[in-house]
């Protein structure tokens, strides 16, 4: 299983934001984004996603060309995506940010949404809240719930940890590698934080400036290596 | 004292008329952001329908022939609504402008429709027998189609509070309307729930026009005397919420028949709008505020 | 005669209740009602859910002709009074041959009035007025129209030299159950127009503004 990027090209209005990506990533395996801000990280996963619109390039996942899928589409066949923006539903409750999402695929059933809670027992005790009133690391773990309960093959996380708290980062970091562990879902996240984006991913590739400029295996980078990289 | 409770009285009744004309419009306009000018004419083919039915049926059938209209109205304005989503307003999302002058040109058009297939002319629509007439209780006259607009209206809200709080279509409404990209990207196909949207806000213009038939008069122009009154409810009430276009229809609806008796018709306009523009400029975002996919 | 209130609506206003309410508290014997259009159907549709049928509150209205009556619904303002110059049922050969027209015309449940009869007048008037002139020409046109008469379904009517106005017969109507109307009174034969209020006396003093 595999997610292909060919040639991405893609631009915010005037303004360019991937200048032709390519990639070529296990969609079962974990890797890892690593780039500064303003690179581009977000583009391209909003790029895979179908939330911002090619100007060229195509997109593969799992052997089927989804250049022209939408994106509610891209979620049936197998794309979770964790955007870093993560107001959820926020005028909705905790409970319906999550029943939404289970009704909206096929099969979903409530149950669905216990067992996400079961991930997230934080969660729990704060189903009637609307979303608006969750502090940051509860929203950022409704929105991995969220995500999950499309049942994704592969999940895209961007940035999931900026402005969270580490106790919450080590409990969000542990539930994501569980579900790597027990179920394959494969992973693709963006960071900053490089030593957790090393931690969590076996491969990775380093943006610069809209385009790939480094890609490789965690194994063989030192995190001071990943430093110097992101500073080019 | 009789007379204030006979102008409260009216003013929840015009309040509920209010209501039933805005409350279509909270889900297009106050939901979606679309300036649909053309949501009046869609109250005034649900009037039509009324007519229509009621020559169909028969004039000894009034009664099936005005209950029946509620839902076919519904249906009839419903599938307008869906059928200007799908051809021209799909491809507008975001122009706030284009859309309004492309549906006010619709609302021209719709209205030549009807002007050529009922005549330039009102039509009479004509009451069910028990809707004639009324009670008096504590010295105020209410006139039973009165009541049954003012019951109406409650039903209808009611029902849609019920839709879009705790039906699973409802909630996908409010998710597209709350966060688009989010709802898109995990796997909530917004385009479909678009235009379930706009079929129930279009639908329930229709339903307001059925009741209308009982007050005022079913021709061409009726969607206009409505259309501006309609938004006016939506704006006030904050975009997009119910409770809020409740609280905004029974207020200008009392405020309006109060400031009417204290003055006159056209100077309780006046002080009615007044009153909206100073209590916009303090509260811009309407009484219930919150985030929404705006206008601007 | 006491005035016991005057009230003015927004043009196109559809919601009356606040005025029915005002109408019914002042204890009125009559209303006298201008109100036109769209605001008619509303009026007397919310007068008749108040409970205030013509025996108990006769309305004089000027703008309502059978046409209107189609659209309210003849039960609800029967026993009203109109005033017009025209009605359906206005006597004469030149109105029956008119009226059997209009419907065979229009459909057998249409019906004529005033304002449909003053339109089909005007047209026959400048009519014979081009004819008379031999052109077009506006100015020769109006030279000509001067003390042309024409047998309307209304009766006889003359164009007045000097404005153009025509002489008309006055006539107060009471809307009946069939929802056409049946005069009641009128004037002793067509009446010289005075569009400038010339002949009346409270209007003495008022000048025209000029351009």
């Amino acid at each position: 299983m595999k997610l292909v990027a060919d040639n991405l090209v893609a631009a915010h209005g005037q303004t360019t934001a991937l200048f032709g990506i390519s990639l070529d990533i296990d969609a079962g395996g974990r890797t890892a984004v690593l780039g500064r801000n303003g690179v581009g990280k977000t583009s391209l996963m909003n790029a895979l996603m179908g939330v911002l619109p090619l100007r060229s390039g195509r997109v593969e996942f799992n052997g089927d060309d989804i250049t022209k899928v939408p994106r509610w589409e891209r979620v049936k066949l197998g794309l979770g995506y964790i955007p870093q923006e993560r107001s959820g539903f926020p005028q909705m409750t905790v409970k319906e940010n999550l029943a939404v999402i289970m009704e909206s695929r096929k099969g979903g059933k409530p149950s669905d949404i216990d067992e996400v809670l079961d991930l997230f027992p934080r969660l729990k005790p704060l189903l009637k809240r609307p979303a608006v009133f969750l502090s940051g690391g509860q929203r950022q773990q409704l929105a991995i719930a969220r995500a999950l309960l499309t049942k994704p093959k592969m999940l895209l996380l961007d940035e999931p940890t900026e402005g969270i708290q580490p106790s919450i980062v080590a409990e969000i970091e542990e539930s994501i590698l569980e579900f790597h562990a027990r179920d394959g879902l494969g992973i693709m996240v963006a960071e900053q934080y490089v030593e957790m984006a090393l931690r969590m991913a076996d491969a990775y590739v380093v943006l610069e400036a809209g385009i790939v400029v480094h890609e490789g295996q965690t194994a063989d980078l030192s995190a001071e290596d990943a430093s110097k990289l992101l500073a080019i | 004292m009789e007379a204030i409770l006979n102008q409260l009285f009216a003013g929840v009744s015009y309040g509920s008329i209010l209501l039933l004309i805005a409350l279509g419009l909270t889900f297009t306009f106050g939901q979606m952001g679309v300036i649909n000018m053309a949501h009046g004419e869609f109250i005034m083919f649900g009037a039509y329908t009324t007519y229509v039915l009621q020559e169909v049926l028969g004039k000894d059938q009034i009664t099936y022939a005005f209950l029946l209209s509620l839902p076919i109205a519904l249906v009839v304005a419903g599938a307008m609504g869906l059928l200007l989503e799908i051809t021209l307003i799909k491809r507008l999302y975001g122009r706030p402008l284009d859309t309004l002058l492309v549906t006010w040109g619709v609302a021209l058009v719709l209205q030549q429709l009807a002007r050529d297939i009922f005549g330039a002319n009102n039509v009479e629509v004509v009451s069910p027998s028990w809707l004639d007439g009324g009670i008096t209780i504590a010295g105020v006259d209410m006139a039973y189609n009165r009541l049954f607009i003012i019951g109406l209206s409650l039903a209808i809200t009611a029902a849609a509070w019920v839709v879009v709080g705790k039906l699973k279509q409802g909630r996908r409404m409010r998710a597209v309307m709350q966060n688009r990209q989010l709802a898109g990207a995990s796997g909530i196909n917004t385009p479909s729930v678009d235009r379930r949207t706009f079929f129930l806000g279009s639908g329930l213009a229709g339903v307001a026009g059925v009741a209308i038939t009982q007050l005022g008069s079913v021709g061409p122009n009726l969607g206009t005397n409505y259309i501006i009154d309609a938004f006016l409810v939506v704006i006030v009430g904050g975009l997009g919420h119910l409770r809020g276009a409740v609280i905004a229809a029974l207020s200008l609806g009392i405020l309006n028949s109060l400031a009417e008796y204290w003055s006159s018709a056209s100077l309780g306009k006046v002080i009615v709008f007044l009153a909206i523009v100073v209590f916009l400029q303090f509260r811009p975002e309407g009484i219930v505020a919150s985030e929404s996919r705006g206008l601007a | 005669m006491e005035i016991t209130g005057e009230e003015y609506a927004p043009l196109g206003s559809t919601e009356f209740s606040t005025i029915v309410n005002k109408v019914k508290a002042s204890d009125s014997d009559a209303v006298f009602n201008t109100l036109n259009g769209d605001s008619n159907v509303a009026f007397f549709k919310q007068l008749d859910g108040a409970g205030l049928p013509s025996s108990k509150l006769p309305i004089v209205s000027v703008s309502i002709a059978e046409d209107e009556v189609r659209a309210i619904g003849a039960d609800k303002v029967k026993g009203q009074i109109v005033a017009w110059n025209y009605y359906q049922t206005t006597p004469g050969a030149a109105n029956e041959k008119f009226v059997k027209a209009y419907k065979a015309a229009y459909g057998d449940d249409r019906v004529t009035d005033d304002p449909i009869e003053a339109a089909y007048v005007a047209v026959y008037l400048w009519a014979a007025a081009v004819e008379k002139a031999g052109t077009t020409d506006v100015e020769k046109v109006k030279e000509a129209s001067k003390g042309l008469e024409f047998d309307a379904p209304e009766g006889k009517v003359v164009v007045d030299g000097e404005n153009q106005h025509i002489t008309k017969t006055a006539r107060i109507g009471v809307i009946n159950e069939e929802g056409l109307i049946d005069t009641v009174w009128e004037s002793d034969g067509p009446i010289k127009p005075d569009p400038f209020l010339e002949t009346y006396p409270w209007a003495k003093g008022m000048k025209p503004v000029d351009g």
